[in-house]
């Protein structure tokens, strides 16, 4: 909670402001979309919230597919404050819910409890081992992460092809696709809600982005992390190892993609690895953190609005034929606009004048082995 | 020539040509200071514009201009975010990523009721050339776009050393403050590097949409934007190397599809994989002062690179009885460019000092 106490409540009105006012526009561009393919926004509001709130069922899919998607932001967010730059979300998903599936696929005789345990531990573990491969390239060979991470991403779509057409393929028909996974290794689900769409796994969420603030603010750790990501001279002079600051960063962040992979598999509605599951999470992740101005705990709220798009534009495929794309369009809409947002901010409180920010690329803690660019 | 005939060739080039020209204008923007991870987004807006223009006049000259003016839309998007509102760019070009596929995806489902296909690009044989064995057939019997291709990366290999606009572009992407002193405009070099790359991306999806196929469908451009990024990336910002790199990813995509069709990796696959090798082995032995021997191979991570060529050289004379699934020859050209990176040491070629940093002009 340090944004808090440090922010002035005039700070914190005027980002509300900026909020409300990003909401306002994308709302207003949803609006424009919808009139130009002739369907009313005022039905497609209603479509939408019976869609994602309307009935508790609805609204249990709604919070437990906002999981992923906040697990991605928690992983953006380490990184940011320590100062790297790592787009490989999408690959660690995929490889974490790779690990977690083959894991899974075995471990049926287990008891429940400790066969999600299991489940979730295996994409930790998958996701955190893709991101060591980042890592690993950056810390010792002066690889920019941001170019590895992606190239990684390209690999970890092929690696899920493959496994899902040889090894880890179910016997039925000729489908690229595993076989189901037993009920005992999935994630249990309220059994309040209709239709058992709400997951416990919902409830990492306050209990992560808590212990993430916790981390990152009180502990000596978090602070290695936060200098490394601040000034790296400064975090040098003072003992601390940013290479290695960086590097764990990280690691952790895939660890928090693997287990989102592993919750898209054993929280979700089709419980077998095929090659979609992915379904974006990982760049829709980032622009989660991003809307949340990288607070976890604002994470939480803006993972729900990013998945209620998600499930709202489905209601309005099924009901009123509107193009579930749309999603797409909103969604790239909100970033752009955030974006905007920020810089019309910076330009407005001319404070010093904008420093460039500590470039992306450039960025601080060169890593001291390799001193070539890339 | 086995797995190796004309056709094969023929198939190189048309699926390198379009990866190249997004990869030779995002590399005109990179080393100018400006990098678009969203050039996928880009490409597709391109592939769209394209499909959409031909849809109403039929006429192929229109299709690409159609293209050219999607992409730059695109890119217009980029230069806005990155040169005027000066945001992390990175994030932008995820957002742009984002919206290209959705907008795209959003107006095909809507506007486009019926889908429609055309015929590709026709090729054109250049008279005497084209009579030549092998080489008239692969490279003098292709269409208007692979043509163009060749002559756009001519064009700015001269424009990039050899002029003063070229010059003035490194020098922005390197030292904008010394650049802006010597009084080149480096708003105006990043606006008008970015805009090209547009050009560029525009054009090469709409050769991938009306082109090559004829058709357009969601997402079609498959990767083909993070590719011509990985090039540019993997080529060190060098016109050379981005060939080079293009050139790698063509050939592994084109034995991939060829492959499909056998059951056993033939010998002249080994053949050319052990061959990619021997750069990267050269490049692992050749010590920081220039001199090559063979003791800098001794650390366990080259000593695998090594082991690895020596087993494909093995294989490309007794080739074993084994195949790969397709899916694994296509992350081939990445794990390719992952070794490369984290092979090369030489510091000559780098990233461009400026790259995704935004000037800010200080007026004192």
């Amino acid at each position: 909670m340090t944004l808090l106490s440090t922010a002035t409540i005039l700070g914190l009105a005027q980002r509300l402001l900026t909020q409300v006012a990003v909401a306002a526009v994308t709302l207003l561009i949803a609006a424009l979309l919808l009139l130009t393919i002739g369907v009313s926004p005022l039905d497609a509001a209603d479509a939408f919230w019976a869609g994602t709130f309307g009935s508790s069922t609805n609204a249990g899919t709604t919070l437990t597919q906002a999981v992923p998607l906040f697990l991605v932001a928690l992983g953006w967010i380490v990184t940011e404050k320590a100062g790297r730059i790592q787009v490989g979300f999408p690959g660690q998903v995929v490889i974490g819910g790779c690990a977690a599936a083959a894991v899974g696929l075995h471990a049926e005789s287990l008891p429940g409890p400790f066969a999600v345990l299991l489940c979730a531990v295996a994409g930790i573990a998958g996701g955190a081992m893709w991101a060591g491969i980042v890592a690993w390239l950056w810390a010792s060979r002066g690889v920019l992460e941001i170019v590895s991470s992606l190239l990684l991403n390209l690999v970890a779509v092929q690696v899920l092809a493959w496994l899902v057409r040889g090894p880890l393929q179910g016997s039925l028909d000729k489908q690229p696709q595993s076989a189901n996974f037993a009920p005992s290794t999935s994630w249990p689900a309220f059994p309040q809600i209709p239709g058992m769409t709400l997951s416990y796994d919902v409830l990492l969420a306050p209990v992560l982005a808590v212990g993430l603030v916790w981390v990152l603010s009180r502990t000596t750790f978090g602070f290695t992390v936060r200098a490394s990501g601040g000034n790296v001279t400064a975090a040098r002079w003072q003992g601390m190892d940013p290479v290695r600051a960086g590097a764990s960063a990280i690691v952790a962040s895939g660890a928090f993609a693997g287990l989102a992979g592993a919750a898209l598999l054993f929280a979700g509605a089709a419980p077998w690895l095929s090659e979609g599951f992915e379904a974006s999470v990982g760049f829709n992740g980032i622009a989660v953190a991003l809307l949340a101005r990288n607070s976890p705990i604002g994470a939480m709220v803006t993972a729900v609005v990013f998945s209620s798009l998600n499930v709202g534009s489905t209601s309005l495929q099924s009901l009123l034929d509107v193009p579930s794309t749309l999603t797409s369009v909103l969604q790239g809409a909100v970033i752009v606009l955030v974006l905007i947002a920020a810089a019309v901010a910076m330009r407005r409180r001319r404070t010093p004048p904008p420093v460039p920010e500590p470039s992306t690329l450039e960025a601080s803690p060169r890593p001291a082995t390799a001193g070539t660019g890339v | 020539m086995g797995v190796f005939d004309v056709a094969f060739l023929v198939s190189v080039l048309t699926i390198a040509a379009p990866v190249l020209l997004a990869a030779n204008g995002e590399l005109l923007a990179q080393r100018a200071g400006v990098m678009n991870v969203g050039l996928e987004g880009v490409m597709l807006s391109g592939a769209f514009c394209g499909y959409a223009v031909m849809c109403q006049v039929d006429n192929q000259m229109l299709g690409f201009l159609g293209g050219i003016a999607g992409g730059v839309l695109g890119a217009a998007l980029m230069g806005i975010l990155a040169i005027e509102a000066r945001v992390d760019q990175i994030v932008a070009g995820i957002a742009i990523g984002i919206l290209g596929y959705g907008v795209t995806a959003f107006l095909n489902q809507h506007f486009i009721p019926e889908p429609r296909t055309f015929d590709p690009l026709p090729r054109l044989a250049i008279p005497g050339l084209s009579a030549l064995p092998v080489i008239g057939d692969v490279l003098f019997r292709q269409d208007l776009f692979i043509y163009a291709t060749a002559i756009v990366v001519v064009s700015t290999a001269y424009a990039l050393h050899r002029t003063t606009w070229g010059i003035n572009l490194v020098a922005v992407g390197e030292t904008p403050m010394a650049a802006d002193a010597a009084g080149v405009s480096v708003r105006g070099v990043r606006w008008a590097t970015v805009l090209l790359a547009g050009v560029a991306a525009g054009a090469a999806g709409a050769y991938v949409s009306i082109g090559d196929v004829g058709v357009f469908r969601d997402d079609m451009v498959g990767g083909r934007g993070y590719l011509a990024i990985a090039a540019v990336l993997f080529g060190m910002w060098r016109l050379r190397g981005v060939l080079l790199a293009v050139a790698i990813f063509a050939t592994t995509d084109a034995i991939q599809l060829r492959l499909q069709s056998l059951d056993v990796i033939p010998r002249e696959v080994w053949a050319v994989a052990a061959i990619l090798l021997v750069p990267i082995v050269l490049r692992l032995a050749t010590r920081a002062d220039g001199t090559r021997t063979a003791t800098a191979l001794l650390t366990p991570p080259r000593l695998l690179v090594v082991a690895g060529s020596t087993v494909l050289v093995w294989f490309a004379i007794r080739p074993p009885d084994v195949s790969l699934p397709a899916s694994l020859w296509l992350a081939m050209p990445y794990v390719l460019a992952l070794v490369a990176l984290a092979a090369a040491k030489a510091s000559r070629h780098q990233a461009p000092s400026a790259l995704t940093i935004p000037y800010v002009r200080s007026e004192a």
